[in-house]
This record gives structure tokens, C-alpha cells and sequence, in this order.
């Protein structure tokens, strides 16, 4: 990794030995930590030792990721966890609350020596059995109840030249955090992205109520599903977003709407055959492999043991990886090739899977890209389309500037798209290709249907 | 083969449920046994809680567990997936608490015993700080999760998350359980 270190949204753990055979999971970042920090030390333990240890976790973990430390060596992981490599990592193992909360909170900060940007290879031991030059864990218990805070129970066991990195960036298309709580009576952008986030979670986890009107104004209705959202996801239901409650949204969020996303890509598939085609193998490229591709990004969803693959229609490293991991959970020879019988298997295990239970999608109801650059000067019904999504954002993002629904794209829809692009992220053009044209339609969805509700679904009046 | 989760409304525990659970749970032991005789199912001072968010604070020489159910990596909640929580001691299992899961795929805490918690807080100690059970999950549709070894301290709160595959198109019943078996922490050491 280069530059400065940034929070991954998953790492990918190999379950031994790093000769090993053994498979490989790929889990959320957060919850690696929870679940490390769930094996290594007790629960019970006074706050401040947590958070120490939690410190030193997160910037081993760092470390591993940011030097390539077992990618640069060939290998397809970021860490095992064999205790004597790395860290102990229980695949499915329960969490424990006080550490879960911690960990919310300082997943994005990590020790680095003075000067340099780089997480520190922060070195552990137990501290009874075992003693090492770095932090002994039944150590930190001995000095949090001796009153030592966490930055001094790090200084005790590194050294004074270090520093707490905290909020590092994460990977995520949303802001960082603003840095200050954002409560009952605020307003502005933030809140209307918490807003658009939450009704589109919603529509995952019906239990959170609809936040109306979607107005960028921090009301009861905001707060109530706030508060619904930190229940459900082990936060303390103040139903104030702070840090931990912020990041948490975003995550989920990304999680959820890259689901729908994949989902909705399956449509465009339906007319392809599902039959085998032919032997797909590193080098091949073409219609198949997309097709295979798609296949293993789904099962990839709902399977932690088959990593993510790019939808490219090449067949590279990471779509062998994917074929290995698959035939290893599936009981096949790893041999990164697709045969019939492994195709059979793949798909099989595919159309379990969306036959199973829907994912929820909103954005199905929604126009798909027309696969041409819409630009001023064009008259046609999808830039009418456009007109009216532009228009729709434009009632709660005001800096997206209005237009009229005419069909023709002329000026003022040119500054409607720039406006749009500017105030999304997007590269301020005026012309809408296939990453403008989704994200336009992707926060129109959010906002238009993030208010259809299911019936046991609150608030109970009728929105319109 | 879609889920039906519009079918089964909450309703007390009854016999018949009971006894639907032990037939499933018979047939499907993590050992791979097959029980004869029926699993003792101790005598409860209170009933199992039922109720959304009945909330039973730790106190001195328990812990609470809940347990969140969910599917595609956790993106999809499963409503009404059936949990059975035991005890495992040696062949003997202990049933503790039947649960089904809300519209968000959480059950409702329950409160379990476990050691002191002083236990967990001195380095010297040689005496097992926390308490384990045994949790199975079944959806239909889905591939049944075995979690065992699950550890419960005092006081604290444990959350088990559970995530579902579902079953390869035209396999009717699972061929197996997904099975986690949890490990003695690193810092515990039976006997010192």
C-alpha cells in the first residue's frame, strides 16, 4: 500500500500455517477485530485494557495489510491466524458486547512511531506465560486498574515516540465522519445522508421506521430510526450518530446497496443459457467468464470462504483464487479450472442461492443506463428520464439545480448534471455515461422509494 | 424453494414444538449419534422469554447471549429462524431455550449461568472463567449452523451472529451441517 494508510472493508485471514493448505475467510475489517480481540483477551476486563489492546490489534492488523507483508510473498491473504504468525481469528465465534462497542470506536485508529505514517508492527505476548519486548496483555489489566490510560499503557510497553493515528480514512465512497455527534434539531447535509441511508436500510430491516420527510432535518422521526438502527447493530441506542453510529451506517449501507446492486446485474443475464459452455481457465476471456464471474460475485455474497472477484470477462488471478476457494468448500480438486462438473456446481450453488430469499431491491424499479452518452444537444425519452430524476433529487439537494422534464438536454440540463456531479463525487463533465447515469438513478431510488414501507412497517400514515 | 415466513406466528412453547425440536435435533446431533433415549430438559423457574427486547441485565454468576441470524453475509435478516441453546455435558445435552428470530433475525437476551467473574481478572487462576454452550440454527431453505464451545462470562454480554447459506438448487434437505467450534482462549489454560 502507498500513501497514507486507509481502513480496508475486508480482510482476508488464512486459517493456519502461512505454508498451509488451509482455506481462506474474507470477513468485514470491524468484525475481524471484534473477533480477535474476542479470543485474545477477556471481556471482563477494565475499559482502558480493552482499548489498549484494541489499539494494538487494529495497528498489527494494519500493518500486515499495509506493507503486503504475505501478499508480497505471493501468497492470497492479508494474515492468518496461527497465534504463532499472527493472531488468534475463530471463525464463527460468538463477540462480547464491551468489546464490540470499543471496537466501533476506534476501528479507524492506529499507533504509528513519531514521524511516520506507517501502523506500527505493535508486538504482543500474554505477559504470564509468555514474555516478549511489547505489550503483555494481563500487563494492562495490572496498569488500567493502577489508573494508566490507554496512551500511557502504549508509551509503557513502545515507548514515548509514539503517536494514536485516530480517524484514518476508510474505503467507502461516503465522507468521514464530521467529527462532531449530530443530534435532534440539526440540519444540513449530513443528516440528509443519514436520512437517504437509513429508509434505504430500511428496506433490508423493516423493523427501522421510515424517516419522512427525507428534508436534510434532524426530527423525531430521524431519531426514532437512529435509535431502531443502534439496537439492532449492538450500539448504544441514544439515537444520537456519533462516531461509531456514523461509520456503522456507511458500512452497512455500502454493504446492502452493493448486494441490490449485483442482484439487479443478474436481470441482464436471464437470456444467457446456464449450460457449459466450455473448459474456462486463466487466459480465457469472453461472454463466459462474465457469466462465471457473476456466478462466484454472488456465491462470493453469501459464502465467506469464496472471496470477491471482478466482473472483467477476464480470467485472472482473482477469478482462480475464486474457482480454488469454491472447489475446496464445495469438495472438488483445487485446480483454478472450470470444467463441467465444477461449472455444474457453481451454478447449482448460484441458483440456490437466489431462489432462497429475495434481495430486498428498490432499485428494481428504476430505468436501467440506455448504453448511450446522453449530451447536450439530444433529444430522447431517457434524457426526459433524467430531467425527472434530476428534478426529484433537486427537492432535497437544493444544490442540485432543477430542470424541466422537456426530453430535449440542453443548458440548464447540462448545469443540472454538473451540479448533480459536483455534489456526488463525480467528475464535473455534463454528460452522463454509465457511472453518472447509475449514480443519478441511485440516489433517486434511495430518496423515492426509500419511502415505500411494508405494512407493519411505522409510521402509520400514508406517504405520498 | 422461498422461505415462508408469513406462515409461523409467535405463539407460546408448546409440547408439540418441543417435541418437533428434539425430533430434528435427534436426527441431526454435531457427533454424528443418534440418541435413543430422550434429552433431559431441566425444570425452568421462568419461562423462556419471548417477548421482543426482554432485556434480562447480567448480574453476579450469569451472562446474557443473543443470537443474530442472517444471510448473504449479514445484509439480509431471517425472520423465524429456529435456535436451540444447550449444555453439553459429556453425552448428557442440556436444553436450555428454544428461540425464534424477529423481523431483524435477532432473538430475544437470555440470561445463562456462568463463573464469578474474578475469575477472568487474575492471571494466576487455573479454574475455567467462563461457561459454554452449544447453539444449532435451522432455517428451511438453508444449511443448519452448529456453533459450539460458545463461551459465556459473567456479566457480560455475548452476541453470536449466525450466518445462513442457502441449500444448492434441488437439494431438498441439507446433506450437512455447517459447523464452528469454538476455542479455549489463548490466555486460559486448564490447570495452569
Amino acid at each position: 500500500m502507498q500513501g497514507e494508510p486507509f481502513i480496508p472493508e475486508k480482510i482476508t485471514v488464512h486459517l493456519g500455517y502461512p505454508k498451509s493448505s488451509a482455506e481462506n475467510v474474507t470477513v468485514n475489517f470491524t468484525d475481524y477485530i471484534k473477533n480477535v480481540a474476542s479470543s485474545e483477551i477477556y471481556p471482563t476486563w477494565p475499559e482502558n485494557s480493552i482499548r489498549a489492546n484494541v489499539y494494538v490489534i487494529v495497528s498489527y492488523a494494519l500493518n500486515r495489510i499495509y506493507t503486503e507483508f504475505y501478499r508480497s510473498q505471493g501468497y492470497d491473504f492479508d494474515i492468518t491466524n496461527s497465534t504463532q504468525y499472527d493472531m488468534s481469528f475463530v471463525p464463527g465465534r460468538d463477540i462480547f458486547q464491551p468489546i464490540s462497542e470499543v471496537v466501533d470506536e476506534l476501528f479507524n485508529s492506529y499507533i504509528s512511531r513519531q514521524g511516520s505514517l506507517e501502523p506500527l508492527f505493535a508486538v504482543f505476548c500474554d505477559g504470564k506465560i509468555v514474555s516478549c519486548d511489547g505489550l503483555s496483555q494481563w500487563g494492562t489489566v495490572t496498569l488500567a486498574n493502577q489508573g494508566y490510560i490507554p496512551y500511557d499503557i502504549l508509551r509503557y510497553y513502545y515507548g514515548d515516540d509514539i503517536n494514536i493515528i485516530t480517524d484514518a480514512p476508510i474505503q467507502a465512497n461516503d465522507p468521514s465522519y464530521p467529527g462532531i455527534p449530530i443530534t435532534l434539531g440539526m440540519s444540513g447535509g449530513n443528516v440528509s445522508l443519514i436520512q437517504t441511508r437509513l429508509n434505504r436500510i430500511s428496506a433490508n430491516y423493516p423493523a427501522i421506521p421510515k424517516i419522512y420527510p427525507v428534508n436534510g432535518i434532524f426530527g423525531a422521526s430521524t431519531e426514532n430510526a437512529v435509535k431502531k438502527f443502534q439496537e439492532i447493530w449492538n450500539l448504544n441506542p441514544t439515537g444520537i450518530v456519533d462516531k461509531s453510529t456514523w461509520y456503522k451506517i456507511i458500512y452497512i449501507y455500502t454493504s446492502i446497496k452493493r448486494l441490490a446492486q449485483l442482484a439487479s446485474e443478474g436481470l441482464s443475464l436471464s437470456e444467457i443459457s446456464h449450460q457449459f459452455p466450455e473448459v474456462l481457465e486463466s487466459g480465457s476471456s469472453g461472454e463466459y467468464v462474465r457469466v462465471l464471474q457473476y456466478y462466484l460475485a454472488v456465491i462470493g455474497s453469501y459464502y465467506e470462504r469464496v472471496p470477491p472477484v471482478d466482473i472483467t470477462g477476464e480470467f485472472g488471478q482473482m477469478t482462480v483464487d475464486s474457482v480454488k476457494a469454491f472447489q475446496s468448500v464445495f469438495g472438488l480438486p483445487q485446480t483454478g479450472v472450470v470444467d463441467e462438473t465444477t461449472w455444474n456446481e457453481i451454478y447449482r450453488a448460484y441458483a440456490g442461492i437466489i431462489e432462497s430469499v429475495p434481495v430486498p431491491s428498490p432499485e428494481n424499479n428504476i430505468a436501467l443506463y440506455p448504453n448511450i452518452v446522453l449530451s447536450e444537444g439530444i433529444t430522447n425519452e431517457y434524457v426526459r428520464i433524467l430531467q425527472q430524476y434530476l428534478s426529484y433529487i433537486h427537492k432535497t439537494y437544493p444544490q442540485v439545480s432543477d430542470v424541466n422534464a422537456t426530453g430535449y438536454f440542453g443548458p440548464m440540463t447540462r448545469n443540472s448534471v454538473i451540479s448533480f456531479q459536483n455534489q456526488f463525487g463525480l467528475n464535473p463533465s455534463g454528460v452522463v455515461s454509465a457511472v453518472t447515469w447509475d449514480a443519478i438513478a441511485s440516489v433517486y431510488s434511495d430518496l423515492k422509494f426509500g419511502y415505500d414501507k411494508n405494512p407493519e412497517q411505522n409510521p402509520g400514515y400514508t406517504i405520498s | 424453494m422461498k422461505y415462508s415466513s408469513q406462515k409461523e406466528k409467535k405463539k407460546p412453547v408448546t409440547q408439540k414444538y418441543m417435541d418437533e425440536m428434539m425430533r430434528m435435533y435427534r436426527e441431526r446431533l454435531p457427533s454424528g449419534k443418534v440418541r435413543d433415549n430422550p434429552v433431559e430438559i431441566p425444570e425452568r423457574d421462568e419461562p423462556v422469554p419471548e417477548k421482543e427486547n426482554a432485556v434480562i441485565p447480567p448480574s453476579e454468576n450469569s451472562g446474557t447471549l443473543i443470537i443474530e441470524v442472517t444471510t448473504a453475509n449479514g445484509d439480509i435478516p431471517l425472520h423465524n429462524a429456529h435456535i436451540t441453546v444447550f449444555k453439553q455435558n459429556g453425552d448428557e445435552k442440556h436444553i436450555l431455550a428454544f428461540l425464534t428470530t424477529d423481523k431483524s433475525g435477532k432473538t430475544p437476551s437470555i440470561t445463562l449461568g456462568a463463573p464469578p467473574g474474578t475469575l477472568s481478572l487474575n492471571p494466576d487462576n487455573t479454574v475455567k472463567p467462563y461457561a459454554s454452550y452449544n447453539i444449532y440454527t435451522t432455517m428451511e431453505g438453508f444449511y443448519p449452523v452448529v456453533n459450539n464451545n460458545v463461551p459465556v462470562f459473567s456479566g457480560v454480554s455475548s452476541i453470536q451472529q449466525v450466518n445462513m447459506i442457502p441449500l444448492p438448487q434441488f437439494m431438498t434437505y441439507p446433506d450437512k451441517d455447517i459447523v464452528y467450534n469454538g476455542e479455549e482462549p489463548d490466555l486460559f489454560t486448564e490447570g495452569g
